[in-house]
């Protein structure tokens, strides 16, 4: 195997191969566990950086398996790959040193860090599908890995949870092998290209395309959480924090937008999705959840239902710039994939952290909190001025594109979208930081562990406040050479093609 | 480093110095260490720095049209640096809210492209809001959340209004393009909003009754400079900018009118002493209003001289804030909990979310329930099926119907 | 066709008889000859595989006799594959029954555990009719003498049904035999799909034929002995019925329903058959989740996956009878390790309530894993075999222009996840585990591990066997 076939392949074990020994590990070891994980995070870290370099140069990647009798198991790296990819890698490895201090002492770690790489690896894998098949495999994966992740507490409310989730996200895999064998039949082919096979190889009428065309995106709209299939996401809130940053921020959530994504790009091609006229409802259906998600998300007390619904409403923001079928768009709502997985997970980082060092579980307990955890509160304020679009932010680049991309396809109703939904924000998230910085703190906080001076444990800081400065700095460079909203430039770049 | 990579450090500068590890020296002490590179700058007309990677391509420059401004932010925050009669410092909790005000100010004057300036004045404005509201006394906090409130409807308008302008123009340099009329009004409103002018200046009079003397210049000036900065440097030309100075002209009379009738009003009722200075502000601006809008209906028959505009904002604004610095304490007035009607509402959709949450799980257990109650139906016949007189009976019907298929089929087949 | 002189395929028939008859002989090394029998076996498959070619196959006449008079064994890619699936699924229940059984009962398992496999692989390479209904008779003596191992009335009861219901199958299939020979003067299946001419006696004969297969394959609404049988047995015979004397019956109606039906056939008989299939995915799958115990709903769960195979009927495309295959073979490793985990549970815990599983299961976490393993190649999730059958029958479905069948893999598949994850979900408990109830050997979990990991990764593999189906039937 040369260097140029085994990175992709590498890339995928990199985390899985930690994974599985990790199962087998007893409770006790820590310090094996702990460098294992690091060490996955960090070489796929670097195996992925290389990627980048490559996959910029040009070259090409591209591994293949035969799994069924015409189609292969595709592992194909492009910019949209790396894209995702890098934001994983990333974000994992944040993550991975936020789950270490958060899980102390907890019972069920090797579980739990098992599965944890094993959605990891799931993640990956659809990031660098080659075609339909490829996908729906790793999208399946994940469902099953991710499982485990939302029950790991086992209390009632947890398995009812990972009931919930099960019923959602097996039906919307069932939807989607629906789609994907029909689209076989039609099509006689599965591999994602730049601008989609299926305009190509279709003979069939546009009818039963769009059919094809709505069961993949319901499928796929199920992860996505868009409305009205977005039901399990605020209930999977009660797994462990760390689980919910990487849900909400990397894994699931961004794993249906990406595939959603893929399907409009990869599969249809916008072209053809314009002419079959499938692009206008979604962008409906995106604006909907938008509005939808952040009128949930007002009256929710609990703080991670509170996100819960915030993240509902931003992973639309990707579907519509996908469905508005315009260059800026596309670069708004791809940019917006990467901006919002920071931010989000910030935001919940910073969840956790209340409630691992104070109990903190509603936003009606979270009176004066800024003075006690300062630098937790500065990390969400900043997340949460993202979330809102206040510039220089992240989240007000990737807001900027998505307007000029309505304006750019003559569907200038977005701008009220926009306006909206940043109303909404502000409305349910200013109010969170008024209470922590400017009320005072009760006298006793519901269940205080003491870190010596700190405000709480370093693994437990660091993460969140390194993603707050990459909220900050997405925004600000984001005219920068390898900021995320020059790579989304390079991928509209190559998918439209004069 | 070269002189115009030097320019970076004026706005970055307060921005390092606001770390909070920085504890040891006052207050005051690190603010004037911070306008140090501000002030060294003054000189060094004229800059440009070009920053294609901060934001979407912007840069810093210290020209004819922005020295007055960064010259009027100077003196206004050195008017912190002097300490009031009778002692007492700033307090720490003060430090960081204003650097960070002050980085947002000088990189908005400085500011070569809107999409830059808005990111700034966005900083300043919420450092300013935090700063109101941290005494904690009632009047400022409400004036804090009026600020805000109207703050943030100026930042969603202007968020608007720069994204249809950049669409129709084409680029980021409003002030050469012919923005279209919604763009215009959706800018100037914007910034309106963010200024004190007649009849937003809600916050105003609350703000000078209720907070520190020290602090008053920056939290009353620097929102008015910024606003009336953007006014004059981003509306686009053409006619946009004819029916903008118009309204502007208006309000500015309308202002100074109000202020003086105002008076008038205050001497007869005998409160004059305590409406001073809040009518005195809104004097200064309207005045500034006025002659503002002038200028930019009608360029030919302007009162300023060219390239005035700057001028006139930055005197505004020192004026305003030499006034607030030193015009004495105003006595308080009522406090009124305004957001009464904003809690009723949203406990009213609190409600009605929960109504409805409430009903859909009816419907869900109704629907359940009727798969339970399959479920017992299932098992009474599971029972039937096992019982040997009726397994046989199926057994030799199935066999029967497949032959019986078989043989109508292969006679259809072989025909 | 070539006849060799050394009859490799013979040896999996010849290989277990002899084991059954030495481990009557010396019971205490019983577990050992079993063990070399499927070591045995499995050497000479592997000896087979490079040598199988697409095409027809070898046919061995036994002592020099060829057809019609004599016997022929025939050996093709169906029957290598079938061959294949019974070693792998007979040596992970082998190196489970080794520790699970002991002393007496030990000696009564392995011999009959070894004939049962000789009478499987024989019934695998048989070519003529009277010889698959011996064999089928073999089988189902064997099967009933194992389920009877566990002694006690409940498993007495299910032999007891099972038998009934075996001797009724084989004497509608020996009916049909009868008509045939009577009608054609040969047994010989490859003679007899050339001489059959579609007649309605012959039609006659494969309905009845087809009647009594029905019944031993346990299809709705014939399946009622099957949950009794399968669950009151122990653990490994369980695994063993459900992933292969099932298997066999289907193996029989394959092949008759390829020989004898024509081509341009009405739909009719198909439908009848898809439809019932239909009704066995969903009748299983809704008992399955209603049991509250956990053997009798792997049983039920045998009964739903038995329906899939039948859809291939109405589908009547190469593609489709592949696709069937391929779903077979999933679903014998897998029923296999789970039936197996299932019996570790109970072992280990004294009782199978599903209810009562809190906590038990995470002592044993290799044995939950093969559980959700299997469980995944049953739900047919991806990357295992299962997905990739459903694919198949889903694709081959819609090639027919018969698209809605497609739907039932799909459902079924949702109502599989709902009664898997029931079990799974009691992995996962609040409080650690207490102490150690009675703890079972670590052979045993990694036996159903095996067989688990085994389905979850044919998927990947299944381009081997489908490799050597090309151009079948």
């Amino acid at each position: 195997m040369t260097p140029e076939n085994g990175l992709l392949p590498a890339i995928v074990l990199s985390s899985l191969l930690p994974g599985l020994v990790i199962f087998f590990l007893p409770e006790a070891r820590v310090a094996v566990r702990t460098t294992l994980n690091l060490v996955g995070a960090v070489l796929k870290l670097l195996l992925v950086g290389v990627l980048m370099q490559e996959v910029l140069a040009g070259r090409v990647f591209e591994n293949r398996w035969p799994l069924l009798p015409g189609i292969d198991l595709v592992l194909h790296a492009d910019a949209l790959s790396v894209l995702f990819v890098t934001l994983s890698a990333v974000l994992w490895l944040v993550t991975t040193v936020y789950a270490i201090g958060y899980l102390e002492g907890s019972p069920g770690r090797s579980r739990f860090f098992g599965f944890f790489s094993l959605c990891v690896t799931a993640t990956v894998g659809i990031a660098l599908a080659g075609n339909l098949l490829t996908f729906l495999l790793f999208y399946e994966v994940l469902t099953l890995a991710t499982y485990p992740l939302i029950v790991h507490r086992g209390t009632e409310q947890a398995r009812r949870a990972g009931r919930v989730y099960l019923f959602y996200t097996l039906g919307g895999g069932a939807l989607l092998l629906l789609g994907t064998v029909g689209l076989y039949r039609l099509t006689g082919t599965l591999e994602f290209m730049p601008e989609g096979f299926v305009g190509q190889h279709a003979e069939a009428g546009k009818g039963v395309l769009s059919a094809v065309f709505v069961l993949l995106v319901t499928g796929l709209g199920v992860k996505a959480a868009l409305v009205p299939l977005h039901g399990w996401l605020p209930q999977a809130m009660v797994a462990p924090a760390p689980v919910s940053a990487l849900l909400h921020a990397v894994a699931v959530v961004k794993a249906g937008a990406f595939g959603i994504v893929r399907v409009v790009h990869d599969v249809f091609g916008v072209a053809f999705s314009l002419s079959l006229g499938v692009t206008g409802p979604l962008a409906l259906l995106a604006a909907v959840t938008i509005v939808y998600g952040s009128l949930r998300a007002l009256y929710q007390d609990d703080l991670k239902r509170r996100l819960a619904f915030s993240t509902v409403s931003q992973v639309a923001y990707i579907t519509l710039g996908v469905a508005l079928a315009g260059p800026v768009a596309t670069v708004g709502g791809l940019v917006h994939l990467v901006h919002q997985g920071v931010m989000k997970i910030t935001l919940f980082f910073c969840a956790g952290n209340l409630a691992e060092t104070l109990g903190i579980h509603r936003v009606s307990e979270m009176h004066g909190v800024g003075r006690r955890m300062p630098w937790t509160m500065a990390a969400f304020t900043v997340a949460a001025l993202g979330m809102i679009g206040a510039a220089p932010l992240a989240g007000f680049v990737s807001k900027w594109h998505l307007g000029l991309g309505g304006l750019e396809t003559g569907q200038a109703w977005v701008l009220w979208v926009l306006s909206a939904s940043s109303l909404l924000n502000m409305l349910y998230f200013l109010p969170i930081l008024y209470v922590a910085w400017f009320r005072p703190p009760p006298p006793v906080w519901p269940q205080e562990r003491r870190f010596g001076r700190r405000e709480t444990a370093l693994a437990l800081l660091f993460p969140p406040l390194f993603t707050a400065l990459l909220t900050l700095l997405f925004g600000l460079l984001a005219g920068a050479p390898f900021s995320p909203l020059n790579w989304a430039r390079l991928i509209a770049e190559r998918e439209y093609v004069p | 480093m070269s002189l115009s990579e030097a320019l970076l450090l004026v706005p970055l500068w307060p921005l390092l110095l606001a770390w909070p590890r920085w504890r040891r020296r006052g207050v005051r002490w690190l603010l004037g260490f911070a306008l140090l590179p501000a002030v060294l700058a003054l000189p060094l007309v004229p800059q440009r720095l070009d920053m294609p990677w901060l934001l979407f391509g912007s840069g810093l420059a210290l020209d004819g049209a922005t020295w007055p401004g960064l010259l009027g932010a100077v003196l206004i925050w050195s008017l912190v640096l002097v300490a009031p009669v009778g002692g007492g410092g700033l307090r720490e909790q003060y430090r960081g809210g204003l650097l960070l005000a002050l980085a947002g100010h000088l990189w908005a004057v400085l500011a070569t492209e809107p999409v830059a300036f808005f990111a700034a004045s966005g900083i300043c404005g919420y450092a300013l809001c935090v700063l109101m509201m941290r005494g904690g006394h009632p009047l400022a906090v409400r004036a804090g959340r009026r600020f805000l409130g109207l703050f943030l409807i100026a930042d969603l308008l202007l968020f608007e209004a720069l994204l249809l302008a950049v669409g129709q123009v084409g680029s980021a340099e409003l002030a050469t393009g012919a923005g279209s009329a919604a763009s215009v009004a959706l800018l100037v409103a914007g910034l309106l909003l963010r200024s004190a002018l007649w009849p937003l200046w809600l916050w105003v009079p609350d703000m000078l009754a209720a907070s520190r003397p020290a602090l008053r210049p920056v939290l009353i000036a620097v929102p008015i400079v910024l606003g009336m900065t953007g006014l004059w440097r981003w509306v686009p030309a053409g006619t946009g900018a004819g029916v903008a100075g118009i309204v502007l002209q208006g309000l500015g009379v309308v202002g100074v009118l109000h202020a003086l009738l105002g008076a008038g009003v205050a001497r007869r009722k005998g409160g004059l002493r305590r409406r001073a200075l809040p009518l005195l502000t809104l004097l200064i601006t309207g005045l500034m209003c006025a002659l503002l809008g002038r200028g930019l209906a009608d360029p030919a028959r302007s009162l300023l001289p060219d390239g005035g505009g700057p001028w006139v904002v930055a005197a505004a604004g020192v004026l305003l804030a030499v006034l607030a610095r030193w015009a004495g304490s105003v006595p308080e007035g009522r406090c009124r909990s305004a957001s009464g009607w904003l809690q009723r509402f949203a406990d009213g959709l609190a409600g009605c979310g929960e109504r409805w949450q409430a009903a859909f799980r009816r419907r869900w257990q109704r629907l359940c329930g009727l798969f339970v109650a399959r479920s017992v139906v299932m098992a009474a016949l599971e029972q039937d099926l096992r019982r040997w007189q009726v397994a046989m009976i199926l057994f030799v019907l199935v066999t029967t119907v497949l032959m019986l298929l078989l043989v109508a089929g292969s006679a259809a087949a072989c025909q | 066709m070539v006849s060799w002189s050394l009859p490799w395929e013979a040896v999996p028939v010849l290989l277990p008889l002899t084991g059954a008859v030495l481990t009557f002989l010396w019971p205490r090394q019983a577990a050992a000859v079993g063990l070399a029998v499927a070591a045995g076996i499995g050497i000479s498959l592997a000896a087979l595989v490079p040598e199988m070619t697409v095409g027809e196959g070898w046919r061995h006449p036994v002592g020099g006799w060829t057809a019609p008079l004599g016997i022929e064994l025939h050996l093709d890619a169906l029957a290598l594959i079938m061959l294949i699936m019974t070693a792998l699924v007979g040596l992970g229940v082998s190196l489970h029954a080794r520790v699970w059984f002991h002393g007496r009962q030990a000696a009564r398992f392995w011999p009959l555990w070894l004939s049962l496999w000789a009478a499987l692989d024989a019934l695998f390479l048989a070519a003529d009719l009277f010889n698959l209904y011996v064999t089928m008779e073999l089988i189902g003596l064997s099967a009933v003498a194992m389920v009877a191992l566990a002694g006690g009335r409940g498993a007495l009861e299910g032999a007891l049904r099972y038998l009934l219901v075996s001797l009724a199958g084989s004497l509608f299939y020996l009916l049909g035999v009868a008509l045939l020979f009577h009608g054609f003067g040969t047994l010989d299946l490859a003679l007899l799909a050339q001489r059959a001419d579609f007649t309605p006696p012959v039609m006659i004969a494969l309905g009845v034929m087809a009647g009594g297969l029905l019944l031993k394959t346990a299809l709705f609404p014939l399946h009622f002995w099957l949950p009794d049988a399968h669950a009151s047995a122990p653990a490994p015979v369980s695994a063993v019925l459900s992933a292969l004397v099932v298997k066999a019956s289907f193996y029989v109606l394959l092949r008759l329903w390829l020989a004898l039906v024509p081509a341009g056939v009405a739909p009719g008989p198909g439908l009848l058959l898809g439809g019932l299939g239909v009704a066995a995915v969903f009748w299983g799958g809704f008992q399955a989740l209603r049991q509250s115990r956990l053997k009798p709903m792997v049983a039920y769960s045998t009964v739903a996956q038995v329906g899939y195979l039948f859809l291939a009927f109405p589908i009547a495309t190469a593609a489709g009878w592949r696709a069937a295959i391929l779903l077979l073979l999933a679903h014998a490793l897998a029923k296999a390790a789970m039936f197996l985990a299932a019996g570790n549970l109970l072992r280990h815990a004294g009782h199978d309530r599903i209810a009562g599983l809190d906590r038990i299961p995470q002592r044993l976490p290799l044995t939950i894993t093969a559980f959700a393993l299997a469980g995944v190649s049953l739900m047919g999730l991806p990357p295992s075999g299962g997905f990739v059958g459903k694919w198949m029958l889903m694709e081959a479905a819609m090639a027919a222009g018969q698209w809605w069948w497609a739907l039932v893999p799909l459902l079924g598949g949702l109502l599989t996840a709902a009664y898997v994850f029931r079990v799974i979900g009691h992995a996962f408990t609040p409080a650690p585990p207490g102490p150690v109830a009675r703890s079972i050997d670590s052979r045993l979990e990694w036996a159903a591990l095996s067989l688990a990991v085994l389905a979850v990764l044919s998927g990947m593999l299944a381009f081997w066997p489908l490799g050597w189906l090309e151009g079948w039937p």
